[in-house]
């Protein structure tokens, strides 16, 4: 190469160098922030001031404490009113000086009032919002306002949000409430003849503390809370909607002999069954549920194999039983199909469903409906016997 | 540079004397040796040789003293020459020349001169014996097992090395000289019938262009004729180990050797070299692949991590897992400075440690180990100069570099997926790759496109890039760059 091509070859180097980096320098996608600068919201509860009609938004934030001495992480709740929504959760900019940066929130907190309006207008802005995550919890604040469970003194400093979210987490094996997401949430409440569920979460007076329990769902219509499932509902509720893997059925008594027995549920299937004959709908349910005597506490012996027959209708009798006045209560009281028991025979039965709904509106209400347990036990834990005291 | 084609030699001996004494000057290095011999008429001559250059037992026995000695009678002058060197002098390498160019680089090479009276030939005798370094194993590429012999200064003996490990005649050396006044010797080595002609006429023909007064290295040869002289990839690779070099030129690769250092250049060059190592041949083939993966990976790493670092921490925090992103938080919470200087600066302080490493004095080693490790990184975080995380990931860089100690360009690439990846965060380093991706697969080596077989597309190109395959399944050479391909027979075919 001679020496001017080289310069020559050099300048043009120099000029694409001196372009690309004006280019990325001065193009507008610049989000640079520090770690530290950020209000790292792990959640939000939403209540509604009753005088003013305005939003209440408190903001839980890590603080990050620079002291030795002290924990170098804790919680602090923020509040702020306003009109709207995301108004008000900017307002919390002004008490903190912090950005608040959403993308590791877990959960959000919704009063029992707001619920009873409607969700939609508070849940809007936390799906449209790009920062929060979809998959957030949403839970309802039940027999308190949604500021004053997040405003829980007992659990000095830990962020309340990560503690729930944990509960949450561990949905499975517990299955007295429903882990719903944010999204799925939206996709329930959209749907016209389902009845979405939420979670709950209460305090609880315990030994003069306040405590957190997260138990029982909140039942919707639309997007409107009409009502509540306990626990045990709940569970019942998962399991005829075929959404139970685990959890554990306590029997109190069985069969008069003073024992109570618990099974814990290793499988359950439940198939629905739509039966059409002589103008008559009747939807079959099926529940097969795989368990294992996990706990006998009393004398009499339910392991051997006559006896486990007994045990085995006894639980089926009391399942039938619960499963059966859930689905009244249903039907009764807040006309929710909380079970999917219309979408299933409308994808099932479509033209038969067209029909009914056409002629009777009151279509969920008069469903008949016939439930049948299959119980199999499987075993009886490490145990092969029963325990019994030496005369 | 002179030229002294015009001068010529003449019958007297005393001019010629005066001839080359005119143009060495006062070297008393340079030894006149004016003798006459015993009988035979008394023949007079003289022997020229630079002190310090030659074997001086080989001149005393082999050379004074069979002249001394010799005892024929009746030479006529033109025959002085001829008899001397068929029938006295016991040397092995001899020659005749007129040329007086020739005559004066052998003096300076540590050649002896036999000039004789009316005469206007003189012999050239090989008696070059300087000191040398002894063949040891290099420092900079230590490996643990296999052979432990390093290429040394000396051009002859880094040749023998080469032809100790492959005794066929098909081992061509090509010698050429560089440099206008070092007139270095250079010697490219390959493999006759398997190494592409091409590429030896494209590279006799680059070496041909060097116009350089001097070459202390062959790194000024391998920046004078690489391929894309402004890029910092290196497209010709250097080793100091005889082993890695003929295997090399096993391969049809050709192997450039320079008087005067110990490191050879082979080229082509493939962007894989830089991950294989001659252990990896020498090991058990699942070990090697494993650690042949290793280092994929460390380069990965060692250029990746600073800028992974600075775009997650400053632009997707939500990619971290929430205790991960509260403990940065924690640790950067009191440094004054923003991540991307943070980051910046202990890379400096990194490469400004290694480099002191490298030049310092051995015995103050330990001095310098406790000022960088204690002072720059405990006490650094400890008075919150610095977060502690960056201390780990400058750690981790540094350290994955080690892993392929070929690959100089690494701080280049480092620094610039950083800068990327500090204005656009993840977006940004994933044009840095882009970019690095573009420029790579853009090079050639003599012909050679650099990234051959990256990603392997079968099987056969999977064997010996990012993976080393067992013996008995390398049948074949690498393609392109080799013109015989099969290496080995296959026992199924």
């Amino acid at each position: 190469m001679k020496e001017g091509e080289c310069m020559r070859s050099f300048k043009r180097w120099l000029l694409i160098f001196i372009i690309t980096i004006f280019s990325v320098i001065s193009s507008g996608c610049w989000n640079y922030r520090e770690i530290d600068q950020l209000g790292i919201g792990t959640g939000m509860a939403v209540d509604r001031d009753p005088i003013s009609n305005d939003y209440i938004v408190s903001v839980e934030l890590i603080n990050i404490s620079s002291d030795t001495g002290k924990l170098p992480m804790y919680s602090e709740i923020y509040t702020s009113k306003s009109k709207t929504m995301f108004d008000a959760i900017r307002n919390v900019i002004e008490i903190t000086g912090k950005r608040i940066f959403w993308g590791h929130a877990k959960i959000l907190i919704i009063s029992e009032d707001i619920a009873k309006e409607g969700l939609i207008p508070v849940i809007d802005w936390s799906l449209r919002d790009s920062e929060i995550r979809n998959d957030i919890d949403l839970l309802i604040a039940k027999g308190s306002s949604a500021e004053n469970i997040l405003k829980n003194k007992h659990y000095n400093g830990n962020s309340l949000s990560f503690h729930i979210d944990n509960i949450l987490k561990n949905q499975k094996s517990v299955t007295k409430y429903v882990d719903t997401k944010l999204f799925r949430n939206k996709i329930e409440i959209e749907k016209d003849n389902f009845a979405a569920t939420v979670e709950t979460v209460s305090v609880k007076e315990m030994d003069n503390k306040r405590i957190l329990v997260v138990d029982g769902s909140a039942i919707f219509k639309g997007d409107k809370l009409v009502g509540y499932l306990d626990g045990n509902e709940t569970m019942q509720m998962l399991m005829l909607r075929n959404k139970l893997s685990s959890g554990v059925i306590p029997l109190k008594n069985v069969c008069n002999s003073n024992t109570d027995i618990t099974l814990e549920i290793f499988n359950n299937n439940t198939k629905l069954n739509s039966i059409y004959s002589d103008g008559e709908l009747t939807l079959r349910i099926d529940v097969y549920t795989t368990v294992a005597i996990d706990e006998q506490a009393g004398n009499e012996d339910f392991i051997s194999v006559d006896k486990r027959r007994l045990l085995q209708q006894y639980a089926e009798m009391r399942i039938k039983e619960n499963l059966d006045s859930l689905v009244l209560k249903m039907q009764r009281n807040y006309d929710a199909d909380v079970f999917g028991f219309q979408e299933f025979i409308e994808k099932n039965n479509p033209k038969i469903y067209k029909e009914f709904k056409k002629n009777n509106k009151d279509f969920f209400n008069n469903l008949q409906t016939d439930i049948n347990v299959h119980i199999s036990i499987k075993g009886s834990a490490t145990r092969t016997n029963t325990i019994k005291a030496g005369k | 540079m002179n030229n002294y084609t015009g001068i010529n030699l003449t019958n007297s001996l005393d001019k010629n004397i005066g001839l080359i004494n005119g143009i060495l000057g006062n070297d008393e290095t340079i030894v006149y040796r004016e003798l006459q011999t015993n009988k035979a008429n008394g023949i007079k001559c003289c022997i020229i040789f630079a002190d310090g250059m030659t074997d001086k037992h080989i001149v005393n026995d082999n050379i004074i003293k069979p002249i001394l000695e010799c005892d024929v009678e009746d030479l006529k002058q033109n025959e002085i020459i001829d008899y001397f060197i068929s029938n006295v002098i016991s040397n092995g390498d001899i020659k005749k020349s007129k040329d007086i160019n020739t005559i004066i680089s052998g003096v300076l090479y540590g050649k002896t001169i036999i000039f004789a009276e009316n005469c206007d030939d003189a012999i050239i005798l090989d008696t070059i014996g300087w000191e040398k370094r002894s063949i040891e194993e290099p420092k900079s590429e230590t490996i643990v097992r296999g052979p432990r012999e390093g290429f040394t200064e000396s051009l002859n003996v880094n040749i023998s090395l080469l032809r100790r490990k492959i005794l066929s005649s098909d081992l061509k050396l090509v010698f050429m000289e560089i440099g206008t006044r070092t007139k270095t010797k250079i010697c490219v080595c390959y493999l006759e019938g398997v190494a592409e002609e091409s590429i030896l006429k494209e590279l006799l023909q680059r070496i041909k262009k060097i116009n350089i007064d001097g070459i202390m290295d062959t790194g000024y040869i391998e920046e004078l004729i690489k391929d894309a002289p402004f890029s910092p990839i290196r497209t010709i690779s250097s080793t100091e180990r005889p082993d890695v070099a003929s295997g090399k030129i096993l391969e049809g690769k050709f192997a450039l050797i320079c008087d005067g250092t110990p490191t050879v250049l082979t080229l082509p060059k493939l962007f894989v070299e830089n991950f294989q190592s001659d252990e990896d041949y020498f090991n058990n083939y699942i070990f090697s692949s494993i650690t042949r993966i290793l280092r994929w990976m460390g380069f990965w790493l060692t250029t990746s991590v600073p800028a992974i670092y600075v775009a997650v921490i400053t632009f997707h925090q939500e990619f971290l897992p929430t205790p991960l992103l509260l403990s940065i938080a924690v640790a950067r919470q009191g440094v004054p400075f923003p991540t991307i200087v943070e980051t910046m600066v202990m890379l400096i302080i990194f490469e400004t440690l290694k480099e002191a490493g490298l030049r310092m004095p051995k015995h103050i080693g330990q001095a310098m180990s406790i000022v960088g490790a204690l002072v720059l990184g405990e006490a650094a975080v400890t008075a919150k100069l610095v977060s502690a995380p960056i201390v780990i990931v400058t750690a981790l860089t540094g350290v994955s570099s080690f892993m392929i100690p070929q690959v100089s360009e690494i701080i280049p690439i480092r620094i610039i997926f950083l800068i990327m990846s500090s204005f656009l965060g993840i977006y940004g380093y994933v044009f840095g790759v882009m970019g690095l991706a573009l420029h790579l697969y853009s090079l050639r080596s003599f012909g050679v496109p650099y990234m051959l077989n990256i990603p392997p597309g079968s099987f056969q190109e999977f064997k010996d890039t990012i993976i080393r395959a067992p013996w008995w399944e390398m049948y074949f050479r690498t393609k392109s760059i080799a013109k015989d391909k099969r290496r080995m027979k296959n026992p199924k075919s």
